[in-house]
């Protein structure tokens, strides 16, 4: 009786991996994966919005006056900056030629800074 | 298509291969897995919701849930047997939330008629398999959903635990309780092997 059981079983569980479900039509599968990333991106967009939503507001509300003030700092110390061309400590010259001075002048200056310097390594 | 074990166990290589890629970043990796398991992805949740256009919404929110949430995937089963996990899941809640009412007369499944057989062959088996059809329609959907996953599926009794989150012993149970129901409505409709 158990062995005709489990036959009948052995038989119908052949049967069923004969199953089918039905073919998924072709207008159903159209764009599919390209809608699926669409939505990973734009939920990438959303989360990001979201966690910005959930910063305390004074957060949110600094932030403008924030990015203000690190930018402003930024070019204040870009123009205070030696490498600045502006602000370069580099040849007497090119400080003698924002002062606008003649040529003559100018190179009046710099002899003098020629002496003064020699003069300081002399001593 | 027979499967050799060479080709599932070279299948999953891949399968992981895939999922680091898309670990680091590579969405184009995860475009790859979505477009692999789109079919079987939307016949599945087709079991559950009974419409193809709800299908295919459902399988698009369910490969985003999965992206969301492919830090989790422990690897510690495959990836198919997490993603069906996340996919039953989520037909579930569609259900509950929605308090979906489902035509029981779909049919979800379809008939195997072989070319390589006779018509007369061909016939016999269509009228037994339309037989079969029939009766595992007339099961509930839990017990279709076992079926799908046991034997169209090829999963594993605990593969199919895992996913429907039951014990074994349960799958096993309603297993067979699907299996005696369908005897009982074959034999009620008349088929001499039953």
């Amino acid at each position: 009786m158990n062995k005709n059981n489990s036959s009948q079983e052995k038989f119908f569980e052949n049967e069923l991996r004969k199953i089918r479900i039905q073919p998924v039509p072709e207008f159903i599968k159209k764009d599919f994966s390209k809608d699926v990333m669409n939505q990973i991106h734009a939920s990438k967009r959303k989360s990001f919005i979201s966690w910005w939503n959930s910063r305390p507001v004074f957060i949110r509300a600094a932030a403008p006056l924030l990015s203000t003030i690190v930018l402003f700092s930024f070019f204040v110390v870009l123009q205070k900056s030696p490498t600045n061309p502006m602000q370069a400590s580099g040849p007497t010259r090119d400080i003698a030629s924002q002062l606008d001075m003649s040529l003559e002048e100018q190179l009046l200056l710099l002899e003098e800074f020629d002496i003064e310097n020699e003069l300081n390594q002399t001593f | 298509m027979p499967y050799s074990l060479g080709m599932v166990s070279e299948q999953i290589n891949a399968e992981e291969a895939l999922v680091s890629l898309v670990l680091q970043g590579n969405d184009e990796a995860y475009e790859k897995i979505v477009n692999q398991y789109r079919d079987k992805m939307i016949q599945l949740t087709y079991v559950y919701l009974k419409n193809f256009e709800d299908a295919r919404d459902a399988s698009q929110d369910i490969f985003v849930k999965a992206y969301q949430k492919i830090g989790q995937f422990r690897k510690q089963s495959k990836f198919s047997t997490w993603l069906y996990r996340i996919a039953v899941n989520h037909c579930l809640d569609l259900i509950r939330k929605n308090k979906m009412k489902f035509s029981t007369n779909v049919c979800v499944f379809e008939n195997i008629a072989t070319n390589e057989l006779s018509p007369a062959q061909n016939s016999d088996l269509l009228v037994r398999d339309d037989l079969l059809k029939s009766a595992v329609q007339q099961l509930s959907t839990q017990q279709q959903i076992i079926i799908v996953l046991r034997y169209f599926e090829n999963n594993s009794i605990n593969e199919v635990a895992t996913i429907l989150k039951l014990s074994v012993g349960t799958i096993k149970a309603t297993t067979s309780q699907a299996i005696q129901k369908l005897k009982k409505i074959i034999s009620k409709e008349g088929v001499g092997e039953a």
